[in-house]
């Protein structure tokens, strides 16, 4: 999701730089693409030591702090996964509560930890008590991969509006494919982002 | 039941408490480590027990016990720690007794990489341990036949009296998919009447053990286990063929590389390049039997894997010099491309004619 709305944002002609905080697992991170990103024009700053894959230590660059305080830049950190991922966002704190911050939690139905409202909850409470930052927005996110269908979507569309209602968040992203974008219901909240699959080769 | 999102590592991990494994013993290590993570969750909730080792020998010799009481037990790692396991899975496998074990392969030798690699064929299909022992070795290609395949290893294991390995490589421990998990049907397996449970004062002790003082003794006992791991040869081999009939060029793979051949495949089929795989389920036994089926219009055969080309010994044993045996991969931890194999498949067609 951070990949595609990175590409989304490039596109309408923003300046984009992606700061991939993911320093729990060192497989599909976003920065395994950062060569395809920075050829759009968006860049990525992940490890002091650079994008290598085979890097399994807790070093983030502060570089990305640079782009915090460019009011023309929009920056999107990808934090990993749940609330031990979260950690790496809390060096950044201070800087993204001066400067504004959306924090978008992303409900993928299919993924049993997160299939019910109490599992989301879970994580959400347990992100926000980490980072000691309140989530914004919601962004769905639920798939199957490349058979990803509309009901795919709308069961992650339904889940997080309980999420929605019960929290008091907004939706503010639908991502799917581009072709299940096309056939979603127009009356859904929140911007669409195509996904790309960047991270899947095309035998996966 | 409805299909969920997981990493393999994950699916195994539910895989197996499904099939009635209560005990895990295990020490992380990247690209493994969601098992052991996995398990220290949820096997409490299952009424089983997690318990982190000191270290991978430590790990395997737990396995020892608790498999040799009769549990279901399980341990995971990656190929260094797979590698420290070895006394211990000769030890097991000498004792006859059941277990699970799971390699999440990365590059090597030594300490080698965290990235994904299959560079542990020989020490999945001839061992490290000391001693005529063998593994019946499952090499799954996606999150889903992981899922299939820890469940029938569990009961291939009772059944033989067998450790049975379950090889991936970080990709399929790391990779999302879609899985569901089937109902397993009710197995008839023996009972675990040499399990150490207690006497109750009706039978003798059982011993587990795999020390022998007498060598004609020993003998015999190797004498019975070859026998069985005939058996398993015979029953066991496993593999996927797809498109052999009238196929040029078959390519022989398994797990992460055989998708990713299977890709440059069907890309070059489109092309009307006549191309076949024949894909390991099983790494021990060599499925012999696959290679049977190719057809005469097979002229060659490509083996491709993530390592130096560990695999093209058994490719050449099976061939018995009928076709030409040709090799690409990558190794280290480096992933090879569907373009790499499509080249080289290419460039072998070009040669043959």
């Amino acid at each position: 999701m951070a990949v595609s709305l990175a590409m989304k944002r490039k596109s309408e002609g923003k300046k984009v730089a992606l700061g991939d905080l993911d320093i729990v697992n060192v497989y599909f991170r976003s920065r395994e693409k950062a060569e395809v990103l920075e050829e759009k024009g968006i860049h990525v700053v992940s490890s002091t030591l650079g994008h290598r894959s085979g890097l399994d230590l807790p070093a983030i660059s502060s570089e990305i702090r640079n782009y915090f305080f460019d009011p023309d830049a929009q920056v999107i950190l990808d934090v990993g996964g749940d609330k031990a991922g979260t950690n790496a966002l809390v060096m950044f704190r201070q800087d993204v509560l001066s400067v504004g911050y959306e924090m978008i939690f992303t409900v993928n139905a299919y993924r049993p930890q997160t299939s019910d409202l109490a599992g989301l909850l879970y994580h959400l409470e347990g992100i926000e008590f980490v980072s000691r930052l309140t989530v914004t927005g919601l962004a769905v996110t639920t798939h199957q991969l490349r058979d990803t269908t509309v009901s795919d979507v709308m069961k992650g569309y339904d889940l997080a509006k309980q999420l929605s209602e019960k929290r008091g968040i907004p939706i503010r992203y639908v991502c799917a494919l581009p072709h299940v974008l096309q056939e979603l219901p127009e009356d859904l909240e929140g911007e669409q982002i195509p996904i790309g699959m960047y991270l899947r080769e095309e035998w996966m | 039941m409805a299909k969920v999102l997981m990493k393999g590592n994950e699916a195994i991990g539910e895989a197996a408490i499904r099939a009635g494994c209560r005990y895990f013993f295990g020490y992380p290590i990247t690209p493994q480590s969601e098992l052991p993570e996995y398990m220290s969750l949820h096997l409490p909730k299952a009424g089983g027990v997690f318990l982190q080792a000191e270290s991978e020998i430590a790990a395997i010799n737990m396995v020892y016990g608790a498999s040799g009481s009769g549990a279901r037990v399980m341990t995971g790692s990656s190929t260094p720690g797979i590698a420290l396991k070895q006394e211990g899975i000769s030890y097991i496998a000498g004792a006859q007794l059941p277990c699970v074990i799971v390699n999440m392969m990365r590059g090597g030798p030594g300490l080698g990489s965290i990235q994904p690699a299959q560079s542990d064929y020989n020490q999945s299909t001839r061992g490290g341990g000391g001693g005529d022992y063998r593994l019946l070795a499952y090499a799954p290609a996606s999150v889903q036949e992981m899922v299939d395949y820890v469940q029938l290893a569990f009961d291939k294991a009772d059944e033989y009296r067998n450790p049975v390995l379950v090889v991936g490589d970080g990709v399929i421990g790391q990779m999302m998919e879609p899985v569901e998990f089937r109902a397993t049907a009710a197995s008839d397996l023996p009972p675990k009447d040499w399990a150490t449970t207690g006497t109750g004062g009706k039978r003798p002790p059982n011993i587990i053990n795999s020390l022998y003082l007498d060598a004609e003794e020993l003998e015999r006992h190797n004498i019975h286990l070859a026998e069985k791991y005939n058996r398993i040869k015979e029953n066991e081999q496993r593999w996927e063929s797809v498109g052999l009939e009238g196929a040029e060029l078959v390519i022989v793979a398994y797990g992460t590389t055989a998708r990713i051949a299977k890709s440059a495949m069907e890309n070059l089929n489109r092309q009307g390049k006549k191309i076949g795989l024949l894909r390991l389920i099983t790494l021990w036994p060599f499925p012999e039997k696959g290679f049977a089926e190719l057809d005469e219009a097979t002229k060659d055969l490509l083996v491709v894997e993530m390592s130096m080309g560990q695999m093209v010994d058994d490719v050449r044993i099976v061939n018995e010099g009928k076709r030409g045996v040709h090799f690409v991969g990558r190794s280290g931890g480096v992933i090879p491309s569907t373009a790499l194999v499509e080249e080289k498949i290419l460039e072998i067609l070009e040669r043959s004619e």
